[in-house]
């Protein structure tokens, strides 16, 4: 089954008095636990792609379905609620939130839904953490961690919620190469064990291994899938 | 919620020094917000507690005895300190008086205000506190004006006593007009010297109640002005004097007697012309003018033929006294000149002689008839009992200080005959004071003004540097899930807690700025600040109330000034903050 359906997507950018367009007529298909690879130089539109697949995005034309619902009709609300549920986000940057610790970085998107109780939060994400090889941070705010140790807490918090999918545009852009691979490696397991769907993008050819797919993509168009 | 509020709280201290100069700002405007109103709410107090309290009682009952300003007596009326006392909430009836005059000195002479202390009844602690918080003695004690070896006792304030140039045991001669309207002269003996805590209190000069009723020709039946104390007079006293009002209705006044063998019924009719003009109408519309003359009566014109009396003739009424006394014994009588006959009417007794009002007042309070209270039964809406006499004039409950001035002033212009009763409490006659806070709340207002200003400022510009700082973290958050409108929420929050402590430790400090300006003694003679002293300190009065308004206030305008920006950041497409980076 295809979590994710993409028809004729295309996405401009209004910029000055020009348009840039970020992405031209993609059409796309990824089955439930893909570990799949969006790979380009700089500017061909990946971050764009993935944006659309996280639903922050609008599209200018096509359509983009999430587990069979096309998320043009949904409202803002809806959006943001399916985004928590069913979506996962790793960052270039890492973005975790300063002003939380560890543990609290993590708890925050179950927090969100408020289903759970507190303990089980708790619960859940220690598990995670430990998983991650972060159990002895979880009191450590963001700014005491080394890049690779925030984006494994970034993993963490992707996971959490047992998203379908999760998006990680550039994961490793921002870390030494033996770090980046350590990400990826545990990206990698995370998707055998878990089952969810990865979807990473990269510029760098050598990361290419750790995908079981690969979509290239240049100047708005996938070239090779 | 608390996920919220806890990432909110934590913001605060991500950016310190420019929350520190904000929240300073807010505390400051808090600040002054406080003093400012405290001051003024504490001027205010000052002035109705100490002052217009002291002066005029929480309320008072207060008459001018046919039309004289300084006669505060009603003939008959003692009866009524016991009747007011009665009413749920009414703490104490002080009957009182006082009455201006010249004293005069060792060789210089002053004008004073002479006035009632009443020494004799219980004294209140409240009563001894507030004395001696108003007057503390300097020489000799209150209880001196019940020294019977002294002739009439006298106690002054010290700018009087130099003033007057005497000291302990001299003589001070004042001529005075009594309640009767004659000048006496009388000798007093200064007993004691106050320091008074206010300029007010400067020219009172006090003598004994007792003591001064005999001078001012008061009798045992009767009743000077009464000052009351009310329990929570600033719920209260208003409702109070409007039920004191409604008891004391005024009944029709005339007198039951008889000439020679034949009963007669004698009152008085109003003599303004419009109700002159009514009586005339409604009394056959024949009557000369001449009839309404201020010395002759209306008789009526069957009784008169039945006596074979005509216009002109005069004969001698005699009527029994409610209060008979040793030196006239106990019935009065006068003599009635009849001016003209009127013709029998089914609404009036077929006995009833009516005087004009100025004449029928006179002989009236001068010997207050005993009477049934059947003889002459009215209605009290009907045309003949609004254009009869009554034994006092109710005037209307005054609502403000210019009512009261105004009642004042047509009474002193004789617009009416008999008595007048005015009831009125501290909030009418200050209300003058009162206009005076709310001038003085402008202060305040603008202290609002400006701290609404620096919020509008200070907040619109630091949420607007902090979310462009923060519009990466905007975009995560909204990435991750969260709603737009818990992002505002939480920006919300943040400006909503920074405000509200600061507004706090703002208060605070107001608190400690007014604890040690109070602190401050300040000379009160001559000084122009001083009627807002009190013992020449400053007042301040804070309220629960008003502390908690300004903080809600101060919140409130925060949160309102932040809701634009964070509303706009929280708005902002995911992707696009995201993509920020500065
Ligand atoms: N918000 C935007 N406004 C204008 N142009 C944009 C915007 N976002 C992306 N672009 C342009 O769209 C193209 C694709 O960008 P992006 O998806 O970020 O590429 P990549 O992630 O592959 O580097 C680029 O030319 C970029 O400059
Ligand atoms: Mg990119």
């Amino acid at each position: 089954m295809n979590i994710v359906e993409i028809n004729g997507l295309t996405k401009d950018y209004p910029l000055d008095k020009t348009i840039v367009h970020a992405l031209r007529g993609v059409d796309l298909k990824i089955a439930q636990g893909s570990l799949m690879s969006i790979i380009g130089p700089s500017g061909s539109g990946k971050t764009t792609l993935l944006n659309m697949i996280g639903c922050v995005d609008k599209a200018t034309a096509g359509t983009v379905k999430i587990g069979g619902v096309d998320i043009s009709g949904l409202s803002d609300r809806q959006i943001t609620d399916l985004r928590l549920h069913k979506v996962g986000f790793i960052f270039q940057t890492f973005n975790l939130i300063p002003v939380l610790n560890t543990l609290e970085n993590v708890e925050f998107p179950l927090l969100l839904m408020g289903k759970l109780s507190n303990a089980q939060i708790r619960a859940k994400a220690k598990k995670l953490l430990d998983a991650v090889g972060l159990g002895d941070y979880f009191n450590h705010r963001p700014g005491e961690l080394s890049g690779g140790q925030r984006q494994r807490v970034a993993i963490a918090r992707a996971l959490v919620t047992e998203p379908s999918i999760v998006l990680a545009d550039e994961p490793t852009a921002n870390l030494d190469s033996v770090t980046g691979a350590s990400i990826l490696n545990l990206m990698q397991s995370m998707n055998k064990e878990l089952g969810t769907t990865f979807i990473f993008s990269t510029h760098d050819p050598d990361v290419l291994q750790y995908a079981r797919s690969i979509v290239k993509i240049h100047d708005g168009r996938i070239v090779e899938a | 919620m608390k996920t919220l509020l806890m990432i909110a709280f934590r913001n605060l201290f991500r950016q310190k020094r420019r929350n520190l100069f904000l929240g300073s700002a807010i505390g400051f405007g808090a600040m002054i917000l406080l003093i400012a109103n405290s001051f003024s709410h504490g001027i205010s107090r000052t002035l109705i507690n100490e002052v217009v309290a002291y002066v005029a009682g929480h309320a008072n009952v207060g008459f001018a005895d046919q039309g004289r300003l300084m006669s505060q007596v009603m003939r008959g009326g003692a009866h009524w300190k016991d009747d007011i006392l009665k009413i749920p909430g009414v703490k104490k009836v002080d009957p009182t008086m006082g009455v201006f005059g010249r004293a005069i000195g060792n060789g210089r002479s002053d004008n004073v205000f002479l006035v009632a202390m009443n020494m004799r009844e219980v004294f209140t602690h409240e009563d001894s506190v507030m004395t001696e918080n108003n007057f503390p003695m300097t020489e000799g004690t209150w209880d001196a004006l019940l020294d019977s070896t002294l002739e009439n006792p006298l106690i002054l304030s010290v700018e009087k006593a130099k003033y007057l140039n005497v000291k302990m045991g001299d003589v001070v001669r004042m001529r005075l007009q009594d309640f009767n309207g004659s000048y006496q002269a009388i000798r007093l003996t200064v007993a004691g010297i106050f320091q008074p805590s206010n300029i007010f209190m400067e020219s009172a000069l006090f003598m004994e109640l007792k003591a001064m009723s005999l001078i001012m020709g008061l009798r045992p039946e009767d009743s000077p002005y009464l000052y009351l104390t009310i329990e929570n007079p600033a719920k209260n006293a208003i409702n109070i004097a409007d039920s004191i009002w409604r008891m004391m209705a005024p009944p029709l006044a005339y007198m039951e007697g008889h000439t020679n063998s034949t009963s007669l019924l004698v009152s008085g009719y109003r003599s303004d012309s419009s109700h002159k003009a009514e009586l005339w109408k409604r009394l056959g519309g024949t009557l000369d003018s001449s009839a309404f003359g201020k010395k002759v009566a209306l008789f009526p014109k069957l009784l008169a033929d039945s006596l074979q009396l005509k216009i002109g003739d005069t004969l001698q009424f005699r009527y029994a006294m409610r209060f008979p006394d040793t030196l006239r014994g106990d019935s009065s009588g006068f003599r009635i000149i009849i001016g003209g006959l009127y013709p029998q009417t089914d609404s009036l007794p077929n006995n009833l002689v009516l005087l004009n009002e100025v004449n029928f007042y006179d002989k009236f309070y001068d010997a207050l008839p005993k009477v049934s209270g059947q003889s002459l039964a009215l209605d009290s809406s009907s045309f003949w009992f609004q254009s009869l006499t009554t034994e006092w004039i109710r005037l209307p409950r005054p609502r403000t200080t210019d009512d009261v001035s105004k009642q004042k002033r047509d009474v002193s212009q004789h617009k009416y005959k008999g008595t007048t009763l005015t009831i009125s409490t501290m909030y009418e006659s200050a209300s003058a004071v009162l206009q005076l806070e709310s001038a003085l709340q402008i202060i305040t207002l603008s202290a609002v003004l400006v701290i609404f200003l620096i919020t509008l400022i200070g907040v619109v510009n630091t949420l607007r540097m902090t979310i462009r700082e923060r519009t990466r973290e905007i975009g995560t958050l909204r990435a991750i899930g969260m709603q737009s409108s818990d992002v505002r929420m939480v920006f919300l929050l943040e400006t909503g807690l920074l405000a509200f402590f600061s507004a706090l430790i703002g208060t605070l400090f107001g608190f400690f700025a007014m604890w040690g300006l109070s602190l401050l003694t300040i000379p009160t003679a001559s000084n122009p600040l001083g009627i807002i002293l009190v013992k020449g300190h400053l007042v301040f009065a804070p309220t629960f109330l008003s502390v908690s308004t300004f903080i809600i206030l101060i919140v409130a305008i925060a949160i309102a000034t932040a809701w634009f920006p964070a509303n706009r950041a929280s708005k902002l497409p995911a992707a696009t903050a995201l993509r920020h980076y500065e």
